[in-house]
């Protein structure tokens, strides 16, 4: 959907409406994009901050979508970055990617992490780690050796990064909790009373 | 869930946005190639060109992931089938598929669905269609089993024995009958790298080879079975236990085969048993006894096969008889259509249709049963055909080994493994 002020209570609306049906802490990822709508009037991490703050909803980090996003676009992907309130992340995916013939990039999940992205998830790791950390790889899966070799890696790469300043409490993680629930939002939404 | 409503333009964009996804791509290059011409205008509007690629193209990119990402999924369903295309014909079928049953449900496990019994009309005249839909068969039994429920295997106590005769056995989800003309099983079990190549089919059984798929925690494992021993178990769970086991009997056309039949009966019944094949079973009382599984797959009770009694020979030229086999005839005739019915029900009581857990071995298709009729004898044993004279068996036969009891079916089978070990002694 296109990134307007008009379509942030709609979008936090559901989150939040699926959040409280599941009982349990709910995120919203941040998508790999290929397309910049018209009508937009906001950055993309404006958007998503928006909507999850409002929501009371967590958030799925996903470093390579970021890339691949600013790749496409053309911004900074650091810029995406400092916008994230890391106190919300529930979790960080890491991911390869393709390059079609004309120079975009596209989420496939079926190659090795760049070692661009996996700078990426260094900085975000020095921005607001420590956070769980997902692989996905879902084609051309390799051999269970070079699977932990990506391991291995994302392990090097927090080591690298600067000791984290931002600690996230450890109950954000707590599944028996909401913990970012916004009663504020929840009583103006009669779906969400 | 009621809320703020999506706004028109947002709910008309979306809509357009949906219809270029399901897109076909062009096949007549060569490639899988996007027909950014067909978007729609007002669609494409939305977007912004981009430096390096048009608006359009750009929409390209989730028109391809979209039809890529479900090609994939049903390559992971039917590997054997996309195997035995190329990959390149089986997604032409699939493409074909696809568009006449988008996916409709949240989840991508759905998408499959179906494609197995879509699969013969999609192939048209293909000389070898009756085998790629066969393997498609066995590509949608793997995946039913993989995801079948882990479901208590049905134990018979003694009080089962009084009602075991006229109940019909509910197979369990997690086994599949399995019967075969083509070496497909072992093909399957065994497949080569690469995709793009298609394979060459496997070669012909001399007869029909009969197989127990069952879903355990390691996998699926395929165990041979008897040809007998696999018609008997399809008529155990198509037919009451007695039925099935006069249907067997019948069928049995050479002595020394028929004299050994019940010693063999009972062991392969046991076996059944002690390896969980079945789920619980449904009798005419409207009861069942699917232990641990009734509220998973509530079972659906069938009306009761009719009593078959022992033919008279005396009366065989008789018009009175001839009259009765008329009779008999459009009973046996009532319960298919009953049978067919509660198939073509659309319930989701998948606990109570054999099919659904590939227990219609022996329900192929009626060219197939013509097919099998037709061919030579060049097979050392009898060939087993239990969708054959079902009809007629039930005019002509009246006397079976689970109607006087030659035999003890029924003790053997609430004994379970203890029957099993005694019996392979």
């Amino acid at each position: 959907m296109p990134f307007v002020p008009e379509l942030i209570e709609l979008a936090a609306e559901r989150a939040a409406y699926v959040q409280r049906r599941l009982g349990r802490p709910f995120g919203l990822e941040n998508l790999s994009s290929y397309v910049d709508f018209t009508r937009s009037t906001m950055t993309e991490w404006d958007f998503v901050s928006a909507v999850v703050r409002e929501a009371g909803c967590g958030l799925l980090l996903d470093v390579n979508n970021v890339y691949v996003s600013s790749r496409n676009h053309g911004f900074d992907p650091d810029d995406y970055l400092r916008a994230i309130d890391f106190s919300r992340v529930l979790q960080v995916h890491v991911a390869g990617h393709s390059c079609e013939p004309d120079g975009t990039l596209v989420d496939t999940h079926d190659h090795p992490v760049t070692d661009d992205v996996w700078a990426l998830y260094a900085r975000a790791w020095r921005m607001g780690g420590p956070f769980p950390t997902l692989l996905e790889w879902d084609e051309r899966i390799p051999p269970l050796d070079e699977a932990l070799a990506v391991l291995a890696h994302a392990r090097a790469a927090r080591e690298a990064a600067e000791s984290p300043q931002t600690a996230p409490d450890p109950a954000h993680r707590d599944a028996s909790r909401l913990p970012f629930s916004n009663p504020a939002f929840d009583a103006k939404n009669p779906m969400l009373r | 869930m009621s809320g703020s409503s999506t706004p028109d333009w947002l709910a008309h964009f979306q809509a357009g946005f949906g219809a270029i996804l399901r897109e076909p791509l062009d096949r007549e290059t060569g490639t899988l190639t996007a027909r950014v011409d067909r978007y729609a205008p007002e669609t494409v509007r939305e977007i912004r060109d981009a430096a390096n690629a048009s608006a359009a193209a750009r929409l390209a990119v989730y028109n391809r992931q979209y039809w890529f990402r479900l090609f994939s999924v049903l390559h992971t369903a039917y590997p054997l089938t996309t195997r035995l295309l190329g990959a390149w014909r089986f997604n032409t079928l699939a493409q074909a598929f696809l568009s006449a049953h988008p996916p409709r449900t949240w989840t991508l496990d759905d998408v499959p669905e179906g494609f197995d019994d879509a699969l013969p009309a999609l192939l048209g005249d293909d000389p070898r269609r009756e085998v790629l839909s066969e393997a498609a068969r066995l590509d949608a039994h793997w995946r039913r089993l993989f995801h079948a429920p882990d479901v208590a295997p049905f134990r018979p106590g003694p009080a089962d024995a009084a009602r075991l005769p006229d109940a019909r056995l509910i197979p369990s989800p997690r086994v599949a009958l399995w019967r075969e003309r083509t070496a497909l099983l072992a093909l399957r079990l065994q497949l080569p790298p690469g995709l793009d190549r298609p394979l060459a089919l496997p070669s012909a059984h001399p007869a029909s080879a009969w197989f127990a798929l069952c879903a355990e925690p390691n996998g699926i494992r395929a165990l041979p079975l008897d040809p007998r021993e696999g018609a008997l178990l399809a008529l155990l769970a198509r037919h009451p236990v007695r039925d099935a086991l006069a249907l067997l009997e019948a069928e049995c056309a050479c002595r020394a085969s028929a004299t050994a039949l019940p010693a063999k009966t009972q062991r392969w019944l046991a076996q059944s048993v002690a390896r969980g094949f079945w789920a619980g079973f449904a009798d005419g009382a409207a009861q069942s006894h699917a232990h641990g599984m009734t509220q998973v797959y509530p079972v659906q009770v069938l009306r009761p096969a009719p009593r078959l009694r022992p033919r008279a020979r005396s009366q065989r030229s008789t018009g009175k008889m001839a009259e009765r086999r008329s009779r008999l005839h459009r009973r046996a005739t009532d319960i298919a259509g009953d049978v067919e019915k509660v198939r073509d029900s659309g319930t989701e009581d998948v606990g109570d249709d054999p099919r659904r857990h590939g227990w219609d071995a022996n329900q192929p298709s009626a060219s197939f049963c013509e097919q099998q009729r037709r061919q030579p004898e060049s097979h050392s044993h009898e060939e087993i055909d239990p969708c054959s004279r079902h009809e007629e068996i039930r005019n002509e036969v009246g006397v079976g080994i689970g109607r006087d009891r030659r035999f003890d079916v029924l003790g053997i089978i609430t004994r379970g493994g203890e029957g099993s070990r005694n019996a392979t002694r």
